[in-house]
């Protein structure tokens, strides 16, 4: 598709999403708290409470602003564009429809709508890996809806009504957790994350920052409604549940970024990572009503609203930075990248930025409520005597062991990616205003949230009453001081110039960009370290030549592979591959009068079955 | 007043690093039968640095004017948290385990970054094995910090070094509190290997070699010059004082209020000593470890530190 003819019938359709979260803010704005719509065959509820009022407002903003970057960000995409550009918006709507839903049917309804059009926008590349990917991503999806949905038909089934009021309360053990099962498959919580690194990076990466940014969120909403507004009790085994899993996610998510070269894939690690977070947090929380210690509760409730916020800024704006890297190169692998830098010196600043702070380094907003639940941590192992306490210990730990995977996978992404020579790929364009803009407020908001944290966080404690201990850090003092000491060093140091030369590398003068780092490279001693937690393949090939010491090629190859999809998802697929196979030699044979014997005995069944349920003779 | 004496204590802190790095450094060659340098060289080679140009790599972009900065003010800003010898530190309200882990790892963010800024391989290696050690020394170093905390029951440092510190003088008193000796004593164990681990000593790394390849630290920084290497330098002394500190309260908590502001600085001075020739002769007496052999050192201060919080969970 040429960019003259593109442009001129995408112009009307690249506001689509644009239109679709404005009109989110302003039904925020204008809707009454609740209402009824009536449609034909039933009524949807609507209401919008604290939970759905954060959600939706989060959705609000992260889709405005990758609206804006969409406006600029239109030539890339492939495929139906103006199709893409209004599923966008559907998209959008959906998931705002979905938070704000207050009764089972529309809100399935509309999770349905947001699964199918994300399912659409995926596979919009219609390359030959979108179509496998996609499938993958559908089978997954409806997999988790099955689960919501058969949730929800229990609780109906219990209340014998529809909406979300009279839900309030009333689910037992089973009816949450197979509720959280469903929505943990939406958030990507390992062992059900298989599905996320295929589909967000192949996905256009507005929507990929969409996707990671905000619909991940709708199933964080949806545990949160499960946990703390139906649930009968408060569960212990939920608990515990959640916070294993949560660290499996944690864990499992910041190994596999760290090692991921793809652009677009190591974040979608990073949010399984994150969203292991959350559900930690969820646990935690859960354990602090069950023991009914307010503190634990507050706190950690406070982390999974705050950490959701964060989180959703700076995915989104790191989709959004890959989306342009991607769209400045044509390049998806970081081992070809390099020095863009100089292409982009903005890009590269506002990247560099989100990922100092995705990393949590102070005085970030994402260090903040991680701070939060270290905070909750501590509270919890504070209580002396509880031997439910002893699994806080391994949180801890990989918190710990995650954050510095977390700060070596973004060391890895801006020095790959951004600094040193170009190692091949060629630039062809720069990155427009619009799209800059798009990825520069959510950065904006991150750093005053990190640096005046403490507002937002009263805001959050009103509103669902939390009663927050003293968090002991106050970014505002630090910065103060760090102020100071930076002017007496710039003092110190004013008279001092700076030459350009070259890098010694040993004095060989050959200019030899693939003397750099790689992903592999930077990777290689923790993936020593921890090598049970991949599956690699990896292969030397030599060239024929006698000459052995003087080889004139030699080619290295190695592939990292997700070991649960290995190990588990490859392997079960073939079992039932295989059953199917053995059915269908019995069953399936090529006869057509077995054929009419299945159906005469269907019909036989059928007759029995009636006869036995009904005493009637026919 | 207040104010005035936790500035002070900071500035001393500041002013010492080099001091002990440079005692460490005269100590070591005294061992090996050099005749050594001065104790107040590494001061003169500063202010050397600080009068030479910078030269940078053409190749690099702001994160190599930046990153010198940003490693040098996590560890100038850990010396304004935490009370070595006075009570209230300028910045104690903020001085929480995961701020003090999270400064240090900015730091680590910002020399790995700065590595990778200068388009050669060796900054690779480098920044890749920084990462790798810290993947093993920062649980544990969680671990550790989080059960002094849940041992006193305070979530902020420095209120938890005077719990300490109010402790010993109970101790001495008519009415002794509990006390725990294991506790510190194993908190000091594993902080000694932490200690060897994070600020580039000799069983994990050597920066005296000629070789870049066996280095971690140093690689990271091999091709920062004048002003900026003089930060980097600076950094890496504030960072060995900091955590030599940390060690040297646990040793003998004595914590002074303004009476007795000098006497507590004159036994934190002694006990620097005293730390700064453990670290040499443990220095002295060990080879450099081959890389993939650290992580068994480590994971042993990681068993350590959980045994710690586990203790001090039922304590």
């Amino acid at each position: 598709m040429s960019e003259g003819s593109s442009s001129g019938s995408l112009s009307v359709f690249k506001h689509a999403p644009l239109v679709a979260s404005s009109f989110i803010a302003l039904s925020l704005l204008l809707l009454p708290r609740e209402f009824t719509v009536q449609l034909g065959f039933f009524e949807a509820y609507f209401k919008l409470d604290a939970l759905s009022i954060f959600f939706s407002s989060l959705l609000a903003f992260v889709s405005f602003y990758v609206s804006i970057y969409t406006i600029g960000y239109v030539s890339e995409l492939k495929g139906k564009a103006h199709l893409v550009l209004i599923l966008t918006g559907v998209f959008i709507l959906s998931m705002f429809f979905t938070i704000i839903s207050n009764d089972l049917i529309s809100f399935l309804f509309f999770w349905e709508i947001m699964s199918l059009s994300s399912f659409y926008l995926v596979i919009s590349d219609e390359g030959k890996e979108s179509s496998k990917v996609g499938f993958i991503y559908l089978l997954m999806t409806h997999l988790g809806t099955a689960f919501i949905i058969l949730s929800f038909l229990l609780l109906y089934i219990k209340t014998s009504s529809m909406s979300f009021d009279s839900f309030r309360g009333s689910a037992d053990l089973y009816i949450v957790l197979l509720a959280l099962l469903g929505f943990s498959v939406k958030a990507g919580i390992v062992p059900f994350h298989v599905w996320l690194p295929y589909a967000h990076p192949v996905a256009p990466s507005n929507v990929s920052a969409l996707m990671s940014g905000v619909m991940l969120n709708t199933a964080i909403y949806g545990m949160m409604r499960f946990l703390f507004e139906f649930s009968s009790s408060n569960f212990l085994f939920t608990s515990l549940l959640l916070i294993v899993f949560g660290c499996l996610s944690l864990v499992y998510g910041a190994i596999y970024s760290l090692t991921e070269s793809s652009v677009k894939k190591f974040l979608a690690y990073s949010s399984i990572e994150n969203m292991g977070l959350l559900v930690i947090g969820m646990g935690l929380a859960n354990l602090g009503l069950y023991k009914e210690i307010l503190p634990i509760y507050s706190t950690s409730k406070a982390f999974v609203l705050l950490h959701t916020l964060n989180h959703s800024l700076l995915k989104s704006s790191l989709f959004m930075g890959a989306g342009v890297m991607v769209k400045m190169t044509h390049e998806y692998s970081m081992n070809r990248l390099g020095g863009l830098s100089k292409a982009s010196p903005l890009l590269f600043y506002l990247m560099l930025v989100s990922s100092v702070f995705i990393s949590a380094l102070p005085p970030s907003n994402v260090f903040f409520s991680e701070l939060l639940l270290y905070k909750t941590l501590f509270l919890a192992l504070n209580i002396k005597g509880d031997p439910s306490s002893y699994i806080l210990i391994l949180v801890l730990t990989l918190l710990a062991l995650s954050g510095v995977f977390v700060g070596a996978t973004f060391v890895k992404f801006i020095g790959v990616v951004f600094l040193g020579k170009s190692r091949g790929a060629k630039v062809s364009n720069k990155p427009s205003v619009a799209e800059l803009f798009g990825i520069a407020l959510p950065v904006a908001l991150s750093v005053s949230i990190g640096i005046y944290p403490y507002p937002l966080l009263s805001i959050l404690s009103n509103i669902y009453s939390l009663s927050l201990p003293d968090l002991n850090y106050l970014p505002f003092n630090l910065l103060f001081v760090s102020f100071i000491l930076l002017l007496v060093i710039f003092l110190a140091m004013r008279k001092n110039r700076a030459r350009i030369y070259e890098t010694w590398i040993c004095g060989l003068d050959e200019e030899n960009p693939s003397a750099q780092a790689t992903t592999l490279s930077q990777t290689y001693s923790i993936r020593r370290l921890f090598s049970m937690f991949y599956s690699t393949v990896s292969e030397i090939n030599f060239d024929a030549e006698i000459k052995k010491y003087f080889r004139s090629s030699i080619l290295y190859k190695e592939e990292l592979k997700d070991i649960f999809e290995e190990k588990i998802y490859k392997r079960l697929a073939g079992y039932i591959l295989a059953v199917s196979d053995q059915i269908r030699k019995i069953l399936q044979t090529g006869n057509i009068n077995l054929y009419i014997s299945y159906i005469f005995l269907t019909l036989l069944l059928c007759f029995l079955i009636y006869i036995v349920l009904t005493g009637e003779k026919p | 007043m207040n104010l005035l004496l936790g500035i002070i204590q900071a500035l001393m802190v500041l002013m010492l690093a080099p001091f002990f790095a440079g005692f460490i450094h005269k100590l070591k060659q005294r061992i090996r039968g050099q005749k050594g340098i001065s104790v107040f060289q590494l001061y003169r080679n500063l202010y050397k640095l600080h009068k030479k140009e910078i030269v940078l790599s053409k190749d690099t972009s702001l994160v190599s004017r930046l990153a010198p900065y940003f490693y040098f003010l996590p560890h100038a800003l850990l010396c304004f948290m935490l009370p070595f010898f006075y009570e209230s530190p300028l910045l104690g309200n903020s001085s929480n385990p995961v701020v003090l882990l999270y400064l240090l790892s900015l730091s680590i963010f910002f020399m790995t970054l700065y590595a990778l800024d200068q388009a050669s391989s060796f900054g690779a290696l480098g920044s890749s094995r920084e990462w790798f050690i810290s993947s093993l020394s920062e649980p544990s170093a969680i671990l550790l910090l989080f059960s002094l905390c849940i041992y006193t029951g305070e979530f902020n440092l420095s209120h938890a070094f005077l719990t300490l510190s109010n402790e010993l003088r109970s101790f001495f008193s008519e009415h002794p509190s509990r006390f725990s000796i294991s506790i510190p004593f194993l908190l000091l164990f594993t902080l000694l290997i932490l200690t060897l681990a994070e600020n580039a000593r000799i069983p994990f790394d050597n920066p005296e070699t000629h070789l870049e390849l066996t280095m971690v630290h140093e690689a990271n920084i091999l091709e920062a010059s004048g002003p900026h290497l003089l930060l980097f330098e600076y950094g890496s002394y504030l960072r060995l004082t900091l955590f030599l500190s940390i060690m040297s309260i646990l040793i003998f908590p004595f914590i002074g209020d303004s009476t007795f502001y000098p006497l507590a600085f004159a036994l934190y001075l002694l006990k620097m000593l005293f730390l700064c020739i453990l670290i040499a002769f443990v220095e002295s007496f060990n080879a450099k470890m081959r890389l993939f052999r650290i992580p068994n050192v480590l994971s042993f201060a990681f068993v350590l530190s959980l045994l710690t919080l586990i203790l001090s969970m039922e304590a």
